[in-house]
């Protein structure tokens, strides 16, 4: 089972922004949807998880709110900031540009593998 | 977000993060049981995965850490789990320091009540106070005709100016017993050139100080609250001053205003007797006046020379070559005195070494920790902690020391100066001890960097010995060459500054010893002093006050429990007035004569005050009358002017001086040229700081209106102040009595700047020469143990014991040489400084310097030679075990 050392450094921030892209949405709503749209490749453990948000608010890129939840109780709901969305689209872009050269440079390389 | 507010913010994101992790268990959790598992498997899989949900959380909240933070907090942390296992240790360092920083604050805080003193004026330090000098720099007050003439010229002030004399005030038949206060005649300006205002009634006007107007009066809160009991009908209310002049109070000045030193009643000038008819060269008066803004002292000397020299030309006979001498309040009342002055930085000098000396010390117990730490560093080098971590930890180690001791230094520094505070205060105006931000912030800043630096080297050394040589070593105990050259030129550094200290203590207390030895001549138990001030209105001529005298005496004596009484000038250890000495044996002296201190006493004073005459006999009741010329010299006269011989029969020749140089109190009244015969020598009795050649006169050739009154009781003194007080008011009920004091008390006095010195430097020299000796005993010490194996192996190969004895007894040996080389030096620098500090000290008091060598060199060998005999006595067995 992958976890969170198989992830390249800094691509769990980038995983967490986007899905909070997607509009407010707690902790454990983050990790399913990972595992969901990763078909079960990205498992994210608390302990990752959790100072991932806890590093990305800090630095401003997510603010959270306590809003009442399905359960009955409140959960704490991460949202982008504006600051995050750039970042967010800085780091998509680049990201791609590098998975991109990646795949080049391992076609062109051929054979070998 | 600010770091404090993280900080403040801790229990709220702790909270906060509890809720939100329990969140998400309770969902996991609930997703699991919908899946079919049963809850205690899925809780059970989650730890198995997440781990605990406590490192969870730890790992969450380092990311609110801030990361220097952490690290410093970590080290402190660690420095005090170090501190705390060497107990011991610790708390010496601590004490050593503390006690070093708590020498070092009091004499800071000490010395910065006196220099700026706590005024209750707007803006002390604008307020100009003018007087004079002459040419021979002697310093004196003003003339009120030249006052009157540097007011009208005088262009440099902010508003008018103003003058004041001191003079003693008595109040009386208001219906309560009459009292005799500390006065001031004031300018009709001086309160607004002061800036204060009566908290009752008004200040005094123009019209009040004319010639001729009615008298008025402002009181201090003082004695509104002790003699009209905080009446506020006491406005209007019909006094006599002096027992002489009808006044009426007008106002009370607020709590705190006693302008100038301790006074508690103000008139205006014009009241002060005789003042309009005095010549300009008697010159009771201080002149006062605020400074524009952006104006220096410097503009008001320009301002007023040329004033001074323009009245030097049209009045030479009274004031050739005077010139105004200005200052700041400020500097009047701490004597001008600066951080320049030796009196003023020597006792702050001197602490701040101790405080060096301290701080050697534990430079040398942290070199010597440092190499007992050696692997516990090379492990956390090789783990790879940076230098700089390592450095930080240990200087962190002697900041927490520094601090911890500092905070037990302000503490304790606070104590004493309260406690001496309650001594002093009463004496020395405006006389506060204020701990404001400056002084602690600097006070902290002298101690954190003396500490810091000296814990900085020892933290490099360690920080920087190689990672596998402090491995390979282990736990052995060595120190390289290098460090131990550090600690040995520590060592003779401090006993260089020890025995300059030492031999400053000496001096000091062998001065006080002086004193003592000296004031054993006076008995001062079982006497009181008193002023009798005669009111001229009712004692205008020499007869009547004679008249008072005799019959004070005669009631006096039949009172029972009064042994004895006499009146004097001045009682001893008070100052007295001065004659010039013209000439002896028909001789003249030098030119200009010197002028000698002069007491008008009675017949009975020298039996009353010492134990009589050392030679020749006392003044009969004819001495002092026409044909009967005679004087008394004391010893100290006798032999600076006279030299050997018998001074029995010489004659000598004194003379008022022509310039009354007196503005501390009204001028005496002159006196007649008089050539007298010596017909007895006292023993030196003290007026002022040190035994001074006096010449003794009969009292009944003058009668002074002011004379000290001394009585002296024959089983303690509680019946003989109230018995004083009856015969005196009996005689006269108007004349009031100035405060009465013991003699023991004038002597303590007059003697506490010179026992406060000796204490301090006795205090510092004895801190300086325990530390000292402890610095070396633990080098000695740690020198032995380190050298366990050496010392173990040369006995086992047969050294005889007195050879390993001399292995530190030597080291011992040079440290005590090179600290005496560099020693005696300092010390005579220290002892000339004090002999500037204070009349009276030799700079090369050779008995002293000898006494403290030895002492230094005693306390060095006892260092040294205890850990160095404890080397003899090892078990090469056992000693070669240790390893």
């Amino acid at each position: 089972m992958p976890d969170k050392s198989d992830l390249p450094q800094g691509t769990l921030d980038l995983l967490i922004l986007q899905v909070v892209a997607a509009g407010p949405i707690h902790g454990y709503a983050i990790a399913q949807r990972l595992q969901l749209i990763s078909r079960d490749v990205v498992q994210v453990p608390q302990g990752s998880l959790y100072p991932a948000l806890h590093r990305l608010e800090n630095r401003g890129l997510l603010t959270a709110d306590w809003k009442a939840s399905d359960t009955g109780r409140d959960s704490k709901f991460y949202r982008l900031t504006r600051k995050g969305r750039k970042q967010l689209k800085e780091e998509a872009a680049s990201w791609l540009r590098l998975t991109e050269a990646i795949a080049l440079i391992l076609k062109a390389a051929g054979g070998s593998l | 977000m600010t770091l404090w507010r993280r900080l403040l913010r801790r229990d709220a994101l702790e909270r906060d993060l509890d809720a939100e992790l329990r969140d998400h268990i309770e969902r996991e959790v609930a997703a699991g049981v919908r899946a079919g598992a049963s809850e205690a498997d899925v809780r059970r899989r989650m730890r198995l995965t997440s781990g605990g949900l406590d490192q969870v959380k730890e790992a969450c909240r380092d990311v609110h850490r801030p990361p220097a933070l952490t690290d410093v907090a970590g080290d402190a942390r660690f420095a005090w789990r170090i501190l705390a296992r060497n107990g011991w240790a610790t708390a010496g360092a601590i004490v050593t320091l503390a006690l070093a920083m708590g020498v070092a604050n009091t004499t800071f805080i000490g010395t910065y009540a006196d220099l700026w003193r706590d005024f209750p004026f707007e803006r002390p330090d604008r307020i100009a106070i003018m007087r004079t000098a002459d040419a021979r720099g002697r310093e004196a007050g003003l003339s009120f005709a030249d006052y009157q003439d540097w007011r009208r010229d005088a262009r440099v002030f902010d508003g008018p100016s103003a003058a004041f004399a001191i003079g003693a005030i008595s109040l009386g038949r208001d219906g309560a017993t009459p009292e005799q206060f500390e006065g001031l005649y004031v300018s009709a300006d001086t309160f607004s050139v002061l800036r204060v205002k009566p908290m009752l009634g008004r200040d005094f006007s123009a019209a009040d100080d004319r010639p001729g107007a009615e008298a008025v009066v402002i009181i201090s809160s003082n004695i509104w609250k002790s003699r009209y009991a905080a009446s506020r009908d006491v406005l209007g209310r019909k006094v006599s001053v002096n027992a002489a002049v009808p006044a009426t109070i007008i106002g009370v000045m607020p709590d705190g205003i006693r302008f100038i030193d301790f006074t508690d009643v103000w008139l205006p000038l014009a009241q002060m007797p005789g003042l309009a008819a005095q010549r300009r060269d008697t010159r009771p008066l201080m002149m006062i006046g605020r400074l524009t803004d952006g104006a220096t002292l410097d503009r008001v000397r320009a301002d007023l020379s040329p004033i001074a020299a323009n009245l030097a030309v049209a009045h030479p006979e009274t004031n050739k070559d005077i010139r105004p001498l200005v200052n700041t309040l400020v500097e009047a009342y701490n004597g001008g005195m600066t951080l320049t002055n030796s009196a003023i930085f020597m006792p702050l000098l001197a602490a701040t070494f101790v405080l060096l000396i301290a701080a050697a010390n534990l430079a040398n117990l942290l070199l010597a920790r440092a190499a007992y730490r050696s692997r516990e560093i090379a492990i956390r080098l090789a783990i790879g902690a940076t230098q700089w971590r390592i450095v930080r930890g240990l200087l962190i180690e002697s900041l927490l020391l520094a601090a911890i001791a500092w905070l037990l230094a302000v503490g304790g520094s606070w104590l004493v100066l309260t406690n001496a505070a309650s001594h002093t205060a009463p004496h020395l105006p405006y006389w506060r001890i204020k701990m404001d931000a400056r002084l602690l912030g600097t006070l902290a800043a002298i101690a954190l960097v003396t500490t810091g630096l000296f814990g900085l080297a020892p933290a490099i050394y360690a920080s920087r010995r190689a990672t596998a040589d402090g491995l390979k070593e282990g736990g052995r105990l060595s120190t390289p060459p290098k460090v131990r050259r550090w600690t040995y030129a520590l060592l003779v550094g401090q006993f260089a500054v020890t025995l300059a200290l030492l031999n400053g203590a000496g001096l000091t207390a062998r001065r006080f010893y002086d004193f003592y030895t000296l004031d054993r001549n006076v008995q001062t138990s079982d006497a009181v002093t008193t002023l009798v001030r005669l009111p001229a209105q009712t004692y205008g001529t020499r007869d009547q006050r004679i008249a008072f005298h005799d019959q004070l005496k005669a009631r006096l004596q039949l009172v029972p429990g009064v042994a004895a009484t006499t009146v004097a000038s001045a009682a001893p250890f008070s100052p007295a007035g001065r004659r010039q000495l013209t000439s002896i044996d028909g001789r003249s002296t030098t030119d200009p004569p010197p002028d000698v201190m002069t007491v008008l006493v009675e017949p009975a004073y020298f039996q009353t005050v010492a134990r009589g005459l050392v030679l020749g006999e006392s003044f009969s009741e004819l001495h002092g009358t026409p044909g009967h010329e005679a004087a008394i010299v004391n010893q100290r006269f006798a032999s600076v002017y006279l030299g050997p011989g018998n001074p029995i029969g010489r004659r000598l020749e004194i003379r008022q001086p022509t310039a009354q140089r007196t503005y501390l109190r009204e001028a005496d009244t002159p006196a007649p040229p008089v050539s007298v015969a010596i017909i007895g020598v006292a023993p030196d009795i003290r007026q002022v700081y040190d035994a001074v050649p006096v010449v003794y006169l009969p009292l009944r050739a003058e009668a002074p209106p002011a004379v000290a009154l001394i009585v002296r009781g024959s089983n303690g003194l509680g019946s003989v102040v109230p018995a004083v007080r009856e015969a005196v008011n009996a005689i006269d009920p108007d004349l009031a009595l100035g405060a009465v004091r013991t003699l023991d008390e004038l002597r303590d006095r007059s003697r506490a700047g010179t026992a406060g010195l000796a204490t301090h430097f006795a205090t510092i020299g004895g801190l300086a020469l325990v530390f000292s000796g402890v610095g070396l005993y633990s080098a000695m010490a740690y020198a032995v143990r380190r050298r366990t194996q050496e010392i173990a192996v040369r006995m086992a190969l047969g050294a005889r014991a007195a050879q390993v004895r001399w292995l530190f007894l030597e080291t011992g040996a040079w440290i005590i040489v090179g600290g005496v080389a560099l020693g005696v030096p300092a010390a005579i620098v220290v002892g000339r400084m004090l002999q500037n500090t204070f009349v009276g000290t030799e700079a090369r008091d050779v008995v002293t310097l000898i006494v403290t060598v030895a002492l230094l060199a005693t306390v060095a060998l006892l260092a040294s030679i205890v850990p160095a005999h404890r080397a003899t006595r090892l078990e090469p067995t056992a000693a070669l075990r240790i390893e």
